[in-house]
């Protein structure tokens, strides 16, 4: 029954990302003005100081371990925030990128294709990269130095 | 055979029916080149049903001789949608050079999964105390549908992370057979635990299933495609800046 019970519920799930996913393809954009009001704002550089390693061990060495994972657990969610909006935005970008590429200039078409690529590979990234950021850095510490304490 | 009721012939056959009209639409505009086999799944449901139909009305048939038939037509119409599965991802990705060694590996780890789920299900999977061939027919048809909704999953959920963007027509054959592929593992994961005579009634659900399923695919094959516009510059964007920045967190 189980067994049945979670059967039911893939099937639910996949009836509510179908129509989901019929609202989105309903939305298209095909134009600079569609991205008007769609995308969010992002800042790099401050995703640059919440992910920079030396940041973390400035931290790390200047507040006590309490206050250490707090700070940290709040870095990363910030982190998360940019990432989540860096790509939202890759979407509008790829499917502008997609009306680009059907364009009859060349040049138009070939940034349409790299535009494409580009938006594709930080879809990717963006998939592992958040994996990297839900797991806490002391737990990739620990796994570390577990590591080289069997090695040794 | 059980004499059915109208509703239950036209839920039967209103669906493929509809399918004539879809293969002629389709021939008409020469989308057979592009999705052969759905094609070849439409012309198949269309004979198929329509034997099954004569069939299931001639004296001279036992229920046997039916149900065997109808093992090899769902046998043959299981295996023409993993065809479509296929076809779809095929003309999804086509646009998409870069994803295509990520979905291929995505494919052939689900498949493997989906495959050890699909057996589990069959395996524990109940006697009805009915026919043992009409028991088996249940059981292995749920098993292809736990597989064919996972794949499902997979393409929707993949191209839905990645933003790809679908022909209407595609999109339509895959609206359409995911509604069918949910319907369809529902009441057929219900049918088997419940048993024959609760079974009776999910052949509604399936059927009334399968017949919005042909209205879909018939309202997208229809519709006009949708016309792009004309870009002349492309917006400002940072993605290879965002891209070196996740690759170096990636890497660290």
């Amino acid at each position: 029954m189980i067994l049945s019970f979670s059967l039911v519920t893939v099937a639910l799930a996949i009836l509510l990302l179908l129509l989901y996913l019929e609202g989105v393809h309903r939305s298209p954009v095909s134009r600079m003005q569609d991205l008007t009001g769609r995308t969010r704002p992002v800042d790099i550089d401050a995703f640059r100081n919440l992910t920079d390693p030396k940041e973390d061990e400035f931290l790390r060495v200047n507040l006590c371990p309490r206050e250490f994972r707090t700070i940290q657990r709040e870095r990363a969610r910030s982190a998360m925030d940019y990432l989540r909006n860096t790509t939202h935005n890759a979407v509008f970008l790829l499917r502008l990128g997609e009306v680009a590429a059907q364009s009859a200039d060349p040049r138009i078409a070939l940034a349409g294709k790299q535009l494409i690529e580009s938006a594709l590979r930080l879809r990717a990234y963006a998939l592992l990269s958040r994996a990297q950021l839900y797991v806490p850095r002391d737990a990739i510490f620990l796994w570390q130095v577990g590591r080289q304490l069997s090695a040794s | 055979m059980y004499p059915h009721s109208f509703l239950w012939h036209f839920l039967w056959l209103a669906p493929h029916v509809l399918q004539i009209f879809i293969a002629v639409i389709m021939f008409r505009r020469g989308l057979v080149r592009e999705f052969p086999v759905f094609f070849i799944y439409t012309l198949f449901q269309i004979i198929e049903e329509g034997t099954l139909f004569v069939l299931d009305h001639s004296a001279a048939v036992s229920d046997y001789q039916y149900w065997y038939a109808h093992w090899v037509g769902l046998t043959i119409s299981g295996a023409l949608r993993f065809g479509i599965i296929w076809e779809l991802c095929a003309n999804v990705f086509r646009n998409y050079p870069g994803l295509r060694r990520l979905n291929r590996l995505a494919f052939r780890v689900a498949t493997i999964v989906l495959l050890f789920l699909a057996t589990t299900v069959a395996a524990r999977a109940p006697e009805d105390g009915t026919y043992h061939i009409f028991s088996r027919i249940q059981v292995v048809d749920l098993s292809v549908n736990v597989m064919q909704s996972g794949l499902w999953l997979l393409l929707v959920g993949l191209s839905f992370y990645f933003g790809l963007s679908w022909r209407s027509f595609a999109y339509g054959i895959a609206f359409g057979l995911g509604i069918f592929a949910t319907v369809a593992l529902a009441s057929e994961a219900a049918r088997v635990w419940t048993g024959f005579v609760a079974g009776y009634a999910f052949d509604f659900v399936t059927m009334a299933a399968y017949n919005c399923c042909a209205v879909i695919w018939l309202t997208y094959l229809m519709a006009p495609e949708r016309s792009l516009g004309a870009l002349k510059e492309l917006p400002e964007n940072n993605l290879e800046q965002w891209n070196a920045e996740l690759q170096r967190l990636l890497l660290q």
